[in-house]
C-alpha cells in the first residue's frame, strides 16, 4: 500500500516535473539508441539446385514468392530487346491458359503476378496461395510465347523509341551506354527499330529454354508462412523443374578514358542541358571499401539536402533544381555519374562546379561533423528500411549472390560507424577521377560545342549513340556568306525572277499522330503574313490563326486571342518576307558565314543573319544544290526537303517541323505565286 | 525532393487503404485541454516511430483571392520557429537518422517525421514549435515563393499532361472552392502580404484544428507526458468557421480541349459523385475498380488489351470531403488512334455496366480485390498514423473505421454498382477533356 502510494506520487511528480522542465530553446536529448534487429532468413536447397529463402512475417495474412535467375549478363547483337520481351511473354499464354484466363484468374483472387527476363514475382493473401502458386508455376513452366502477343509488345517498343527520340534523358542514356561500355558489351547495347523487327518467338523460346533453370535460381518467400508449410509447397510446385546447363560468359572489363573527353548529343530546341560526368568503376557490394565509397558518394552528391553537389549547384548558384552523384555497384562493371539538368547558358559553369566538387573531395579530408551527419543519415535510412520484410529478404539474397559474410548486414551499422575520415578520402582518391572521365551533355549541340571545348576533345553522337560524321572544313575555303546566298538565289530561280514575286499562298498538310492538320500560309511582301490552321474533326475541328500586318500580330484560337509579344513582332518583321535572302542588306540584315557543317549526313553551309535590333536566325544550305535545308530561330527549327518547281521557282515540298514533341512532316499540297489576295486577311483586330 | 510533393492523387491513396473485420489496429485517442486531438498506436516490431500532424486546412478553405495559401504554408512551415533557425528543422531530423515530408490536398495539410524510436521527443519538440510559434518572415516568404514557382514548373507546366487536375477541377467546380487546386495562383502568392500569411497561420494552425497521430515503438505513458509537455501549453484558437459554397448541380456536359507538349492524345472524364464516407461513395469506388483495377478489368481488357486503343487507362474516385466529389476515368491513346475513337470505346464500357448487371463471378472478384488491398495497406507505421488521422478528421471522428471500413464495401451489392453507373456515369454529369499535342505553326520559311 505504501509502496503503491509512492509510485503514484512519483508518477504525478514526474509528470509535472517534466512539464516544467522542457527547454524549448534546444533540441531534446535522444534516449538510448534502440537495438536494431534484422529478421532471420531460413534457407534450403531442392535437389534440382533451386535455392530457397524464407523470411517469416505474420503481421498481415499475405505471402509473396519472388524468383530470381542469377546468370551472367548477355549480349543480344542485332536483336536488342528480345530478352526482356521473352520475360514479358511468359505470362501472356500457357499450354492451358490464354492471356485472358491468366488475367482473370489472378485478378479474381486479388493477387498480382508478373514475369520478367530474370525471374517472376507473385503475391497474394495467404488463403489464395495455392491458386497463386498454380498460376505462377504455370507461366513459369508452360509458356507458349504467342505470336500475336509478341506483335503487341513489339509495337509498344517501337512507339517507345519514337517517343524517346526527343527525350534528352534517353539520348544521354544511349550515349552513356555506348561510351562507357562499348557496343559489344552487354551494358553497351542500344535498342534500334530494325533490331526490334528482327525479333521472333523462336528467339524468346530459346532464351527461356536455356536460362529458366532451377540451378541458377533463387526463390525468396516472404510473409505469413513458416518452414513446415513452405517446404512441401516448394517441393510440390518447383520440385519437378528440370536442371539445365546454363552457359557462362566473360567480357573484357571496360576502362576509363586516358584523358577527359566530351560527348555531345543534340536535342534541337532544348532549353536545358542534361549533364553528367561519368566513367566506369570496378566496385561491387561486399568489397572492402564498398561502404566507405557509399559514404563518400553520399557526401559528394547523395540524395540529402546537405550533399555538396546539391548545395553548390542549386543552393549557391541556382543552376538547377537538383544535382546528384550516383555510384553504381555491379559484379561485372560499375559506374559513377555526377550530374544535373541545367539552364543552357550555365552549362560550362556547371561542369566546372561538378569537377570542382569532385576534386575537392579527393583533395580535402571531410570534416568530422560532415562525416557524422552523413553516417546518421545512412544509419537512419538503413534502420527504417528494415520495416519492410522484403528488405530482409533482399539482404539474404545479396548475401548469397555476392558471397558476403553471413553477418554482413547484422554488422552493417558497426561497419558504417567505423568509417574514418581517412577511409572516405581513400575511397575518393580511388573512385573519383574527374580527369579520366566523360562529360556527357545533351542539349543545343552548337552551344555545347562552344561551351565545352575547354573540358576535352569533343565527339558528337546521335540518338543511337553513333558518332556523327563531321563536316570537311576544307570545303569552306575561299567561300563567304555572299557566295552562299547567291548560290541559293540562283538555285531557286535567280534574283531577277524572285524579285517579281510579291506574294505566295501555300497549303500544307501537317501530320501529327495520324491526324492531318491543314495549314495555309500567305505572304505579301514586304512582310505581311497569315497562317490559318484547321484541325480535323477528331481534334475538335477548330481553326487557329496567326496574322501579322507588318507592324503588329495576333494569334486567334478558340482558347482566346493573344497579341504577338515584342520579340515575335521583331522576328516577323524580318522573316515574313517571301525570300529573306533577297536584298537582305537593304532590309537591315547582316550575314555571317559559319563554315561547313554536317547536317544528318549532308554537308551544308551555315549562315547567321542578324539585325542591329537583336533579330537572329541560322540558315543552312546544301553545298551541292545550294537549296535552303534548315532554319533555326528562337529555339524552333524547320527542315526543308523535296524541292520542286512551281511557277518557275523551286519551293520545298516537305517541311519537317520540330516541336517539343518531336519532328513532324508537313507536305505542301499547293503553291500559288502572286495570287489575288484580299488584304483584309492580314488585318489585326 | 524534400517537401516538394503535393499529393494530387490523395483521394486515390486514401481509398486504397481499405480495412477488414479481422484486422485489429489498436489505438488510444483523447483531446488535450486546448482541443488538440491525439491518437496513439503502439507497435514494437521495429524500433521506429512515425509522428504526424494533420491540420484540417486545404485549398478549399482559402480565400478565392488568395489561392495556394494552404500549400504555400506547407513550404513556409519548414522555415523555422522562434527556437529553430532556417534549415534547422531538416537538419535535426536528418541528424537523428530520420526522414520527413509534408503534403497538401484540397482538404488538409499533413506533416510527418519517421525517426528511430529514441528520437520521439525530438519530433514532438519540432512539431510543437511549428504549432506554437512558427517563423513567418519576409526572408522565408521570398525564398519559398521561388521554390513554389519552380515546383509549379516542374510538376505541372513541364510535365506531359501535368495540368490535367488543374483543368478538370477548374471546369468541374464553378461556384465552390474546389474550383482551384492546391498549387493555387502564383499571382495571389506574389500579391499577399506578410500580415495575411500571419492571419492564415493564426486562423488554421491551432491545436483545435489539428490531429496529432503517433504510431510505432512507443511507451504510451511516456508519450502522453511528452505530448502534454510540448503541446499542452499551446493556446487554443478561435473555432474555425467554414463557409463552404455548395456547388450547384451540373446540368450539361462540359467539353474542352487542352494543347500540351505531349506525344499521344488523352481523354479525361470527370463525373460528379458523392463525397467520401457516404454509402453511395463505396459503391462508386467499386464501380471505378470494376472499370480499371487489374488486367482483367473492363477498360484494361477491352479498350487497352483487345482493341489496342489506349496504351494506358485508369478509373478512380478523387474522394473529397464535401459534396460533390469527382471520379475520373482516363485513357491515353495508342499511336494513331483518334481521341474520339478512344472516347467511344471508353463510353461503350460505361454503357455495358449500365445495361447488364455484372456477373456473380466478377462481383466476387471485386470483393476479393478489396480484401487483398485491405491487408496490403497499413503495413508501415507512417501509413497507420496517417490513416488514423484521416479517419478522425474526415469521417466525423470515426477513427475506428480503420478497422471496420471494409464492412461498408462488403455491404455493396451488384445492383448498387449498376445503379451508380446509371445515376452518375451520364454525360450531363461530367467534364470531358481532350489533351492534344500542340501543333507548332511554321512562321517563316
Amino acid at each position: 500500500m505504501k509502496q503503491l502510494f509512492v509510485y503514484i506520487f512519483c508518477a504525478v511528480f514526474a509528470s509535472s516535473f517534466l512539464h516544467a522542465q522542457i527547454d524549448r530553446t534546444k533540441a531534446p536529448e535522444a534516449g538510448p539508441a534502440p537495438k536494431i534487429q534484422i529478421g532471420k532468413a531460413e534457407s534450403f536447397t531442392l535437389d534440382n539446385g533451386l535455392k530457397v529463402f524464407l523470411v517469416e512475417n505474420h503481421k498481415l495474412p499475405r505471402v509473396s514468392f519472388s524468383l530470381t535467375l542469377d546468370r551472367d549478363p548477355l549480349t543480344e547483337g542485332d536483336k536488342v530487346g528480345y530478352i526482356s520481351m521473352a520475360g514479358d511473354l511468359m505470362s501472356r499464354g500457357t499450354t492451358t491458359r490464354s492471356k485472358d484466363d491468366i488475367d482473370a484468374e489472378i485478378d479474381f483472387i486479388g493477387a498480382s503476378l508478373s514475369t520478367f527476363s530474370t525471374g517472376a514475382f507473385g503475391s497474394s493473401l495467404k488463403k489464395h496461395l495455392p491458386t497463386m502458386l498454380e498460376l505462377m508455376t504455370d507461366v513459369l513452366f508452360n509458356p507458349t510465347f504467342p505470336e500475336e502477343e509478341l506483335e503487341k509488345i513489339k509495337t509498344e517498343a517501337l512507339s517507345g523509341i519514337k517517343g524517346s527520340k526527343e527525350n534528352p534523358g534517353a539520348i544521354a542514356g544511349n550515349i552513356r551506354s555506348i561510351i562507357l561500355y562499348g557496343s559489344d558489351h552487354p551494358y553497351g547495347e542500344v535498342q534500334r527499330e530494325e533490331f526490334i523487327e528482327n525479333i521472333n518467338v523462336e528467339d524468346c523460346k530459346a532464351y527461356y529454354k536455356t536460362y529458366f533453370r532451377p540451378n541458377i535460381a533463387y526463390l525468396v518467400i516472404v510473409g505469413d508462412i513458416d518452414m513446415a508449410e513452405a517446404k512441401p509447397l516448394v517441393e510440390k510446385y518447383f520440385g519437378n523443374w528440370e536442371k539445365g546447363n546454363v552457359p557462362e560468359f566473360e567480357y573484357e572489363t571496360p576502362s576509363k578514358p586516358a584523358s577527359r573527353k566530351v560527348a555531345v548529343g543534340d536535342k534541337t530546341a532544348a532549353v536545358q542541358t542534361v549533364l553528367s560526368v561519368t566513367y566506369p568503376i570496378e566496385l561491387k557490394l561486399g568489397d572492402d571499401d564498398y561502404i566507405a565509397a557509399r559514404v563518400m558518394n553520399q557526401i559528394l552528391g547523395g540524395g540529402s539536402f546537405n550533399a555538396r553537389l546539391f548545395q553548390n549547384l542549386r543552393e549557391e548558384h541556382g543552376y538547377t533544381y537538383g544535382a546528384y552523384s550516383r555510384l553504381n555497384q555491379d559484379r561485372l562493371i560499375g559506374s559513377i555519374s555526377a550530374g544535373a539538368s541545367v539552364r543552357n547558358e550555365v552549362t560550362d559553369s556547371a561542369v566546372t562546379e561538378i569537377i570542382y566538387e569532385m576534386e575537392r573531395i579527393v583533395r580535402e579530408p571531410v570534416s568530422e561533423e560532415n562525416l557524422a551527419l552523413t553516417k546518421a543519415v545512412m544509419a537512419g535510412s538503413f534502420s527504417r528500411s528494415l520495416e519492410s520484410s522484403q528488405t530482409v529478404a533482399r539482404f539474404a539474397l545479396n548475401t548469397a549472390r555476392y558471397n558476403l559474410p553471413e553477418d554482413y548486414y547484422e554488422t552493417y551499422l558497426e561497419k558504417l560507424d567505423a568509417i574514418s575520415i581517412e577511409d572516405v578520402q581513400n575511397a575518393a582518391k580511388k573512385f573519383i577521377t574527374p580527369d579520366n572521365a566523360y562529360v556527357v551533355a545533351v542539349g543545343d549541340a552548337k552551344l555545347l560545342e562552344e561551351k565545352l571545348a575547354s573540358f576535352g576533345e569533343i565527339t558528337k553522337y546521335d540518338y543511337y549513340g553513333d558518332v556523327v560524321k563531321e563536316a570537311d572544313p576544307s570545303l569552306s575555303e575561299g567561300i563567304g556568306a555572299k557566295d552562299v546566298i547567291e548560290k541559293y538565289l540562283n538555285a531557286v530561280g535567280g534574283a531577277a525572277k524572285l524579285a517579281e514575286v510579291t506574294a505566295t499562298k501555300m497549303i500544307m498538310e501537317l501530320e501529327v499522330q495520324g491526324q492531318k492538320i491543314e495549314m495555309t500560309t500567305t505572304r505579301q511582301d514586304p512582310n505581311k503574313f497569315s497562317l490559318v490552321q484547321k484541325l480535323p474533326p477528331a481534334m475538335g475541328g477548330m481553326e487557329m490563326k496567326q496574322v501579322f500586318d507588318g507592324e503588329k500580330g495576333l494569334m486567334t484560337s478558340p482558347m482566346g486571342n493573344q497579341p504577338f509579344p515584342e520579340d515575335q513582332i521583331k522576328e516577323m518583321k524580318y522573316s515574313a518576307a517571301n525570300f529573306m535572302e533577297l536584298n537582305y542588306e537593304a532590309k537591315g540584315l547582316t550575314a555571317e558565314f559559319n563554315g561547313v557543317k554536317n547536317l544528318d549526313g549532308q554537308q551544308v553551309y551555315e549562315v547567321t543573319f542578324s539585325s542591329e535590333d537583336g533579330f537572329s536566325v541560322v540558315r543552312s544550305y546544301n553545298i551541292d544544290s545550294g537549296f535552303l535545308v534548315k532554319n533555326v530561330q528562337g529555339g524552333q527549327s524547320a527542315e526543308y526537303q523535296n524541292y520542286a518547281e512551281a511557277s518557275g521557282i523551286m519551293f520545298p515540298h516537305t517541311i519537317l517541323v520540330t516541336t517539343p514533341m518531336g519532328k513532324f512532316p508537313a507536305n505542301v499540297t499547293s503553291i500559288e505565286v502572286n495570287p489575288e489576295i484580299d488584304d483584309t486577311i492580314f488585318a489585326v483586330e | 525532393m524534400k517537401r516538394l510533393s503535393l499529393t494530387v492523387f490523395l483521394g486515390l491513396f486514401i481509398f486504397s487503404m481499405s480495412y477488414a473485420q479481422e484486422l485489429n489496429i489498436e489505438f488510444e485517442e483523447y483531446d488535450l485541454d486546448n482541443g488538440l486531438h491525439v491518437i496513439l498506436h503502439e507497435d514494437h516490431s521495429v524500433p521506429i516511430v512515425a509522428t504526424t500532424v494533420l491540420y484540417h486546412v486545404g485549398s478549399k478553405d482559402e480565400d478565392p483571392e488568395r489561392t495556394g495559401f494552404a500549400h504555400f504554408f506547407e513550404h513556409l512551415m519548414f522555415e523555422g520557429s522562434e527556437n529553430l533557425g532556417r534549415g534547422e528543422f531538416d537538419d535535426h531530423v536528418e541528424e537523428a537518422g530520420g526522414t520527413l515530408n509534408a503534403n497538401t490536398s484540397q482538404d488538409r495539410t499533413f506533416y510527418y517525421e519517421v525517426v528511430p524510436s529514441n528520437q520521439l521527443e525530438l519530433t514532438l519538440w519540432l512539431e510543437s514549435e511549428r504549432m506554437l510559434h512558427a517563423k513567418i518572415d519576409s526572408v522565408g516568404i521570398e525564398t519559398q515563393r521561388e521554390v513554389v514557382k519552380e515546383e509549379k514548373r516542374q510538376r505541372y507546366d513541364n510535365q506531359p499532361y501535368g495540368t490535367w487536375t488543374l483543368n478538370l477541377f477548374d471546369r468541374a467546380y464553378k461556384e465552390s472552392s474546389y474550383n482551384w487546386s492546391p498549387i493555387g495562383s502564383l499571382e495571389h502568392l506574389n500579391a499577399a502580404t506578410k500580415e495575411e500569411f500571419i492571419a492564415f497561420y493564426k486562423k488554421f494552425y491551432i491545436p483545435n484544428n489539428a490531429v496529432l497521430s503517433i504510431a510505432g515503438d512507443i511507451d504510451l505513458a511516456q508519450t502522453k507526458e511528452w505530448v502534454e509537455a510540448y503541446f499542452g501549453p499551446i493556446p487554443k484558437g478561435k473555432e474555425v468557421e467554414r463557409n463552404y459554397i455548395i456547388e450547384p448541380k451540373q446540368t450539361a456536359e462540359v467539353r474542352d480541349t487542352v494543347y500540351d507538349n505531349i506525344q499521344l492524345p488523352a481523354v479525361f472524364h470527370a463525373y460528379k459523385t458523392p463525397a467520401m464516407g457516404t454509402q453511395e461513395s463505396y459503391a462508386v469506388d467499386m464501380l471505378m475498380q470494376l472499370l480499371s483495377q487489374g488486367e482483367s478489368s473492363r477498360l484494361n481488357k477491352s479498350v487497352r488489351d483487345k482493341q489496342q486503343k489506349a496504351i494506358q487507362v485508369a478509373a478512380f474516385p478523387f474522394s473529397l470531403e464535401n459534396d460533390p466529389s469527382i471520379s475520373v476515368t482516363l485513357g491515353l491513346a495508342n499511336f494513331g488512334v483518334e481521341p474520339a475513337d478512344l472516347e467511344e470505346a471508353m463510353e461503350a464500357e460505361y454503357e455495358k455496366v449500365k445495361d447488364e448487371l455484372i456477373s456473380e463471378n466478377e462481383f466476387q472478384k471485386l470483393r476479393n480485390q478489396i480484401e487483398n488491398d485491405f491487408f496490403s495497406s497499413n503495413s508501415s507505421m507512417a501509413g497507420i498514423a496517417e490513416s488514423l488521422a484521416d479517419y478522425y478528421a474526415y469521417y466525423d471522428k470515426n477513427t475506428n473505421l480503420i478497422n471496420t471500413e471494409i464492412e461498408k464495401y462488403l455491404s455493396v451489392t451488384r445492383e448498387d454498382i449498376q445503379k451508380m453507373a446509371q445515376k452518375y456515369l451520364v454525360k450531363e454529369n461530367r467534364v470531358t477533356l481532350y489533351y492534344l499535342p500542340k501543333p507548332q505553326a511554321e512562321q517563316e520559311q
